[in-house]
């Protein structure tokens, strides 16, 4: 273990938060319950980055605990955006080194609608292990030759799956599928989300919905899947290029050269937002780019709810 | 740069505090380049032969609250190609201009001086420096961010415009992975503020104040009525709105508010 910079969920003010564990809050981490608060983006493409002039310094991979469904079905999007046609180095060695031990989920969040968007709040692929948590102990899901390679050698704490664990282990999950159904009963809609957004072009929604928007950006910056960024040069005591997460609800977000903008107006990209998560992640990438983690709505200060809004589309 | 390209740049303050001026005096590692690159020819807090030839670049700081200044503004902007404000009293007026737009500024002088004669200066309602003259381009802070001046001068000085990032300080305070303090009911001015401070204050569990002034298509009256249901009275919104903000708060909250 001493190979890797453990990170896992932990308790504080009433929130769940992704903190390295040390040798004191071993026994705080918190395994099942639900998400953290933090996207794994926020340690794979930090916030504000230093790519070009940076200290090369030999820093342990990272191993992440509890993460979610959720969590694991942006990493695609991530994969593809960071690691397709045009690779980027630095981001690619931190998730091929990094190690990922996910959970299920058992207390979602109130805004948690996972469910809505095609997803469930147990992981089924995407981890290197899964722990689902049964009684007193862990039902162990291995998902990847990395996983199996750090089981080995552990056979004096392992045993096999009973029966009865593997039904309460179903039961488990059934239930919260059930809790997560049951909170968005009434956002759910039959259409798909691509027709949805891309047949209300002209739609009074997005005006109506954008209304009380702050422009702080939250809500991109929470998304597991937002990854837009911009490049800054500084001068410091040497040159550096400093990558920085930024958001497309900032007006200063597409401004090209002499100062246009192709979306002046907030509701315009407020709009943009939404086309891009059900209808240009799915072109370019084949999936949408909503985890359904509800991080989005919880951060954001107008209170503005993507379930709502889309509620809302369909209605039109 | 070759000594016969270098341009002849000169500083003014007007009122305020002199923090922008002082902020590029304190970079003492820049300030030997900064000496280098171009010709100062005016820079009264720094160097005391000072003279009012023709200038490539005019970088003025302060806002204009006199008769006397503003005409000496007109003659600086005649004498120079480029006009640049700096700081939040140049570009917005500063916290002496937080009534701005509202009527009774006699009223509210003779509050403070009451009938006292002033034989030297012709005091005027302080407004910020591009109700006299053009600007060619603005740079705010309260003070300038050291790094962001340089950025832009070494832009100006080469005849390129600079580029500042159009941010709210909400931007830079998840850079720095700070908890919201609107979230928590706070009265942050964050999302209707400028960037470049690196999200001095709420790094430090403090409010902004919006010393930077307005971020272009801030949305103001939403972020006014959240901070309403939040309990907050319209006067001390009002208020903290108005403090930094200057010229730059005048039209949104005219249009909220109807009256200021």
């Amino acid at each position: 273990m001493e190979k890797y910079m453990i990170l896992a969920p932990q308790k504080e003010n009433g929130g769940l938060f992704m903190q390295p564990v040390i040798q004191d809050n071993v026994a705080h981490i918190v395994y099942d319950e639900a998400r953290a608060a933090q996207p794994l983006k926020t340690f794979l493409l930090p916030p504000l980055d230093e790519v070009v002039g940076k200290k090369v310094q030999a820093e342990k991979p990272w191993l992440f605990l509890g993460i979610k469904a959720c969590g694991l079905a942006a990493l695609p999007i991530l994969d593809q955006a960071f690691g397709g046609d045009f690779t980027d180095p630095i981001y690619q060695k931190r998730r091929e080194e990094s190690f990922i031990v996910s959970s299920d989920c058992t207390q979602p969040w109130e805004t948690c609608f996972c469910t809505l968007v095609g997803g469930q709040p147990y992981p089924v692929k995407g981890f290197d292990l899964n722990l689902s948590k049964v009684w007193d102990g862990f039902v162990i899901e291995v998902g990847s030759l990395r996983g199996k390679t750090l089981l080995e050698g552990h056979d004096e704490v392992l045993k096999e799956v009973v029966r009865e664990e593997a039904t309460a282990l179903e039961k488990m999950r059934n239930e919260t599928t059930k809790k997560v159904e049951e909170q968005n009963r009434d956002f759910k809609f039959e259409k798909r989300h691509r027709e949805v957004v891309s047949g209300n072009w002209e739609s009074e929604v997005w005006e109506r919905h954008s209304e009380t928007c702050v422009e702080c950006g939250a809500c991109n910056h929470a998304c597991p899947t937002c990854h837009c960024y911009f490049l800054d040069d500084v001068t410091r005591k040497t040159f550096v290029k400093l990558r920085g997460w930024d958001s497309c609800m900032y007006s200063g977000y597409a401004v090209t050269a002499g100062g246009g903008t192709p979306r002046p107006r907030l509701y315009e990209r407020f709009r943009n937002r939404y086309f891009c998560k059900f209808k240009y992640l799915d072109d370019n990438y084949g999936m949408y780019g909503c985890t359904g983690c509800g991080r989005c709505i919880e951060g954001c200060q107008g209170k503005i709810d993507m379930r709502q809004a889309l509620k809302d589309l369909v209605k039109n | 740069m070759l000594e016969n390209q270098k341009k002849d740049v000169g500083l003014y303050g007007f009122t305020g505090c002199n923090g922008d001026q002082l902020t590029i005096i304190h970079s003492e590692d820049k300030l030997l380049d900064f000496w280098q690159s171009v010709h100062i020819k005016s820079f009264s807090l720094a160097k005391s032969d000072n003279d009012d030839s023709d200038l490539d670049i005019a970088l003025v700081e302060g806002s204009i609250s006199n008769q006397e200044q503003a005409e000496h503004m007109k003659e600086i902007r005649k004498r120079s190609k480029k006009l640049i404000a700096i700081g939040n009293c140049a570009c917005y007026g500063g916290v002496q201009a937080m009534e701005l737009g509202s009527k009774g500024w006699d009223q509210r002088f003779r509050k403070v001086y009451g009938d006292a004669f002033f034989e030297l200066r012709t005091p005027i309602e302080s407004k910020p420096i591009d109700v006299f003259v053009d600007v060619d381009f603005y740079i705010p802070g309260c003070p300038i961010n050291a790094d962001q001046f340089f950025y832009c001068f070494a832009h100006l000085i080469q005849d390129h415009v600079p580029t500042i990032p159009d941010h709210p300080v909400c931007a830079e305070c998840r850079w720095r992975e700070n908890d919201c303090l609107l979230l928590k009911g706070i009265l942050c001015l964050g999302p209707l503020t400028a960037s470049g401070c690196n999200a001095v204050c709420p790094s430090h569990n403090l409010p902004c104040l919006g010393c930077w002034g307005p971020v272009e298509e801030a949305n103001v009256s939403s972020e006014f009525n959240l901070l309403k249901e939040k309990g907050l009275t319209q006067e001390e919104i009002k208020r903290r709105f108005r403090m930094h903000n200057g010229s730059g708060i005048i039209k949104p909250l005219k249009k909220i508010l109807g009256v200021l």
